[in-house]
């Protein structure tokens, strides 16, 4: 399958620019850095890409080095948010990375982080807060 | 059992023994000293210098575990012939780990994050640098990982490491620069210097006080140096060792970030 990545231009004029919104920063504000959503956001989109590609994009919107973007895809790597594979191209070996879950299947993940952690503090109380609330 | 103190310290009551230990003790701190003290330009001294500081640093332990898995086995150790024995056990064994066990890991630890992947235009380099530089052609390991790392190492075949997060890091003239760099390594065999050095510094508490530190500096320095005057201009080794940084720095900031979020949310 041949992917939005490999037909990517470096042209500023042809880069699609994101721009977080309050809502989304707000939202995942607890496990994500706005850097590590930028480009989560770009791979849930493209479904894969090079660091190079992400950074040309993020570039667009504001001042980041190639250096941040591959610490913090290689972070999101270890957190097992995102996966990689080795791909020879035209400039050599390289990573490309895709998305481990989608935008709704991450959401998912974090309420039940969140859900787990609150029941693992408050153990019954929190259990018995949820089935009032949820009963409702 | 009816515990015998003079058995379990035995050891320190024979003089023979004790002499061996102080002995071994005082012939590698002299060679510590004369590796900090005189300036030996002969790599090949260096590293003899270096192996028989820690080899002789190990030595008494060796010589003591040996000496009391003996007292079980055999209930006496003593003797003059007894003594030689387990002196030439000591030393083969002390041998066997710090020249064959200790590279073998440190190697097969590295081959083991490598993937089966070739690129072209690094394998290609590396060959005609080889000829040029008439040293035998190392094989390119590419690691597994995100983080930029490139070492060297010789064990029966030299190979360069240099790691996917590396490639995507660097252009392809600061690939060359780092290969460049590694090839130095192998050229002069620093980079069995620099794992020597390694070494010394994590099984001799005393070399850390000796500012060995500058050695690996000097190193790296001279490598650099080389690499440069390969490729005519210093710009791509700047920039290389430039992005290398800035990833470090990066990666400690991000790692900050994280705890002090984890510590927040602890709070809360």
């Amino acid at each position: 399958m041949k992917s939005f990545t490999h037909e990517v231009t470096y042209k500023k004029g042809h880069v699609i620019c994101f721009v977080m919104s309050d809502d989304d920063i707000q939202k995942f504000k607890s496990v994500l850095s706005p850097l590590e959503y930028g480009a989560l956001q770009l791979l849930w989109k493209y479904k894969k890409m090079r660091v190079r590609e992400i950074c040309e994009h993020l570039q667009s919107s504001r001042d980041v080095a190639v250096s941040s973007v591959a610490v913090i895809l290689d972070r999101l790597h270890e957190k097992g948010v995102v996966g990689r594979d080795v791909e020879t191209g035209k400039g050599g070996l390289r990573y490309i990375y895709y998305p481990l879950k989608d935008q709704k299947q991450f959401e998912t993940s974090i309420i039940e982080m969140s859900v787990n952690s609150l029941i693992e503090k408050f153990g019954k109380s929190a259990v018995s807060y949820f089935n009032q609330r949820f009963s409702k | 059992m009816v515990y015998c103190a003079e058995c379990s310290l035995g050891f320190f009551y024979s003089p023979v023994k004790v002499g061996v230990v102080l002995l071994s003790i005082l012939v590698s701190l002299s060679l510590l000293y004369i590796l900090k003290k005189y300036t030996i330009v002969d790599l090949k001294k260096r590293l003899a210098l270096i192996y028989g500081h820690v080899f002789t640093l190990v030595f008494p332990f060796v010589f003591f575990v040996l000496f009391q898995g003996c007292q079980v086995l055999i209930s006496s150790c003593d003797g003059f012939e007894k003594v030689i024995s387990l002196l030439l056990i000591t030393m083969f064994i002390s041998l066997i780990i710090g020249l064959l066990v200790t590279p073998y890991l440190y190697v097969s630890i590295a081959r083991k994050h490598c993937v089966r992947v070739t690129d072209e235009h690094i394998s290609r380099f590396v060959q005609e640098n080889a000829e040029s530089l008439q040293v035998s052609e190392p094989r390119v390991c590419f690691l597994n990982l995100g983080k930029p790392i490139a070492f060297s190492f010789k064990y029966f075949r030299s190979a360069i490491f240099l790691s996917i997060g590396l490639l995507d890091l660097l252009n392809q003239k600061e690939r060359e620069a780092v290969v460049l760099h590694e090839m130095y390594h192998l050229k002069e065999r620093s980079s069995l210097y620099t794992y020597s050095l390694r070494i010394l510094r994590f099984v001799s508490p005393l070399a850390f006080f000796t500012g060995f530190e500058k050695e690996f500096i000097l190193e790296e320095q001279r490598a650099d140096a080389f690499a440069s005057q390969m490729q005519g201009t210093s710009e791509y080794v700047a920039s290389a060792k430039e992005k290398m940084d800035k990833y470090y720095e990066d990666s400690v900031r991000e790692l900050m970030r994280e705890r002090k979020k984890r510590k927040l949310l602890l709070k809360d």
